[in-house]
């Protein structure tokens, strides 16, 4: 009788929430822009309920799948792992149409019961009761317990000019960012960084370049906000990448503080046998970290190894190698890949949109083109 | 008038509970081990190994009885100031403890959880003379008073903040070191500071003597009644430190029925291998369809008797917790069955029959 272990499904289910009442009442307009931000169903992948006033707060989860895929059932589950809170609910009927299966169902969650990023995910089973799919997550952020996350934990974002009026924002002037942009003449770029110990890499929008990231989203056209989207992917990937670096040199210092011989090679690889007890070391490091960093170093080791999450060792200890060159080469393409993925999640939030952005591009330039013609 | 808790949330407070008291628990290396490796490998006959062991206990035993008490010194003499206090409602609201929780009760709970032959009552023990009580009994009693005195909900339960606070309240800096003292084996025991305050997630259902029983209560109560908290308790560490990590666990009628399972079942092993083995038939289990249709776990609890429970006072000679929900004993009945044909078909680690 062994553990249970988890089986490789894709996770390619679709899963849609919606907030369908707030207190016993529909959300109100205010509520709805609050929650969605105008974001249609199918791309949204989190709310915030920290937006608005709740006590219970009922949610429409539609699971849809690929009617080729022959799903029977679902499953869908609701964990709040902060309160050891859990639903799970099968729902047997569904609606179809020619490509998909959808099934449908309510959930009613009390404020009390709930804390930090909880998760919605689905099962699909077959008639037999065999898992044939995964949802991917959907998170729902319930209180300001805030974790990492692409958007509102690893980093801060924040808008700024770096230019007004064509001349420096004399307000800026009190940051050392600010100082390095204008030393390095590039008061005309896309974004600064600003990096601080124990607190989130903040990433400065820079206002005064046109078109840049537009926060209010409220009004922006798809392809606007696909536009967004690319620019929040830009962003991201280097401080992304900083933070890749940043734990290797926590894990180098903690190294250091013991007997480096005795966990890393000449060659700068892992000695198999000690790396348990390197884990041992390395926890006792992250103890003394703040909490927020700690989590992230283990949230972002996870990400790039995670075969290695529930090994004794652990994956965070992995990132120590790369000062290995070909550890080095791999831990970089590893987190390149990790961060479209796992933490700006690519796939759903730009993937389909690109050709649709490149679509409205062709059929305006064949619009100017019939004018050209029409002129001559 | 009532005497509400204060939350303790500054850059002083967390460095004198995380960097200071942590580092007051350093002993001295247990080599009872080493002693009898020696004599495994010849090297000192039984009577030397005997010896040196005593020789070795009395040395821990001096060392882990000072420490110990440094380490309770050091709790007593934690004083907050106002400064410490987090008395700004954002900065209360932030954190999900904006509601003023009262804790006249604690006084009387701890000055009862030290009567032992009470606390056996309650559990329905007859104490016999000389007999000592399990440390379980002192978790359920307390557990379950702090569960009905507290009132508070899951979300304020997952707070460290919340804990911290009430570690450093007078009466509970004196249950703690009542209860971290009760457990007294021919070795004084090795502390943890998590027993005391909670540094992660991990604490709140396994370390914190504080938390640990309150969670147990509420993973095991049946909307307003304790019965089967005591049931889950009586398990010993079950219930209270290994299952509750399990997601499982955290559906309300698996786990009443599980409890109701153990509490009621003859078995063919011991139940300590039960207690042990049984949680890997559960979790493969689980993981099965079966466990989804058997165990569906929605319920739409009623809010609003839980809210109106959370107004009234603690009455210790009528504990009730909220009507928020309950399942009835047939139901769980039902599922008791189920639990019975599932660990029927089942083999130990050891590859023996549970039943």
């Amino acid at each position: 009788m062994g553990n249970y272990k988890a089986l490789p499904y894709s996770d390619n289910g679709e899963i849609f929430v919606s907030v369908n009442s707030i207190d016993n009442s529909p959300p109100n307009e205010i509520q709805k822009l609050l929650l969605y931000n105008d974001t249609p169903p199918e791309k949204l992948i989190s709310i915030d309920l920290r937006k608005i006033q709740f006590e219970t707060v009922s949610f429409t989860i539609t699971a849809k799948i690929a009617k080729n895929k022959n799903c029977d059932s679902t499953i869908v589950r609701f964990d709040s792992a902060w309160t050891n809170f859990s639903i799970m609910k099968s729902i047997n009927e569904k609606d179809s149409n020619e490509t998909f299966d959808i099934f449908k169902t309510d959930i009613v969650v009390n404020k009390g019961n709930i804390s930090g990023k909880c998760e919605i995910r689905s099962d699909y089973l077959d008639e037999n009761g065999h898992i044939i799919e995964q949802s991917k997550i959907f998170f729902v952020q319930s209180d300001g317990r805030s974790g990492p996350d692409f958007k509102d934990g690893l980093f801060n974002w924040k808008h700024t000019e770096f230019l007004i009026d064509g001349e420096i924002n004399e307000e800026n002037n009190e940051f050392s960012w600010y100082q390095e942009v204008k030393d390095l003449k590039g008061l005309k770029t896309l974004f600064a960084i600003e990096l601080q110990e124990n607190n989130p890499i903040n990433i400065l929008i820079n206002d005064s370049i046109e078109g840049n990231i537009i926060s209010n989203v409220n009004q922006l056209s798809d392809e606007e906000k696909t536009i967004n989207n690319l620019l929040y992917l830009i962003m991201g990937y280097g401080p992304f990448i900083i933070e890749v670096f940043k734990i290797y040199l926590f894990l180098d210092k903690a190294i250091d503080a013991s007997n480096r011989e005795e966990y890393l090679n000449d060659d700068n690889l892992l000695i198999e046998d000690n790396k348990v007890s390197l884990r041992e070391k390395i926890d006792i490091a992250l103890k003394e970290a703040k909490e927020h960093e700690s989590k992230k170093m283990v949230a972002i080791a996870q990400l790039l190894f995670p075969s290695k999450k529930n090994s004794p060792e652990g994956s965070l200890i992995y990132i120590s190698e790369m000062a290995n060159n070909i550890k080095f080469n791999e831990i970089l393409q590893k987190a390149t890949v990790v961060y479209q993925q796992d933490l700006f999640k690519f796939d759903k939030k730009i993937s389909n949109d690109l050709e649709e952005l490149r679509g409205v591009i062709r059929n305006s330039r064949n619009d100017n083109l019939e004018t050209e013609v029409d002129d001559d | 008038m009532t005497r509400k808790l204060q939350i303790v949330y500054s850059d002083d407070f967390n460095f004198s509970i995380d960097k200071k008291f942590k580092r007051l628990f350093e002993y001295e290396q247990d080599n009872r081990n080493l002693i009898k490796q020696e004599f495994n490998n010849g090297l000192i006959s039984e009577k030397e190994m005997d010896e040196k062991i005593t020789k070795e206990i009395k040395k821990l035993n001096e060392n882990r009885t000072k420490v110990n008490n440094e380490i309770f010194d050091y709790l007593q003499e934690i004083q907050t100031s106002e400064s410490d206090l987090l008395k700004n409602k954002d900065s209360l609201l932030r954190i999900g403890l904006e509601r003023p929780i009262n804790i006249d009760g604690l006084k009387d709970l701890v000055k009862n959880v030290q009567d032992i032959d009470l606390v056996a009552k309650f559990g329905g023990k007859k104490l016999k003379k000389s007999e000592t009580l399990d440390a379980y009994y002192i978790d359920m009693y307390f557990g379950i008073h702090l569960h009905n005195i507290l009132r508070i909900n899951r979300a304020e339960a997952s707070r460290s903040e919340f804990w911290n606070s009430l570690s450093v309240c007078k009466e509970i800096k004196e249950y703690l070191i009542f209860r971290n003292n009760y457990v007294r084996s021919s070795v004084v025991d090795k502390l943890k500071p998590n027993s005391f305050f909670i540094y992660g997630q991990a604490d709140l259902v396994v370390e914190n003597h504080l938390a640990r029983p309150w969670w147990a209560t509420e993973l095991s109560r049946n909307g307003s009644s304790y019965e089967s908290s005591i049931d889950a308790f009586k398990q010993t560490q079950m219930f209270t430190m290994r299952w509750n990590t399990m997601t499982l666990i955290h559906n309300r009628l698996f786990s009443l029925s599980v409890i109701s399972f153990m509490t009621n079942q003859k078995f063919k092993i011991g139940i300590r291998d039960v207690r042990e083995y049984l949680g890997r038939v559960m979790n493969d289990y689980a993981a099965s369809k079966a466990f989804s249709l058997d165990f569906e776990n929605y319920i739409e609890e009623d809010y609003d008797s839980f809210l109106e429970w959370q107004a009234q006072d603690y009455n210790p000679k009528k504990l009730s917790g909220p009507n928020d929900f309950n399942f009835p004993e047939k139901a769980i009945e039902n599922k008791v069955k189920i639990l019975k044909k599932i660990t029927k078909n089942a083999l130990d680690a050891k590859g023996r029959r549970f039943l």
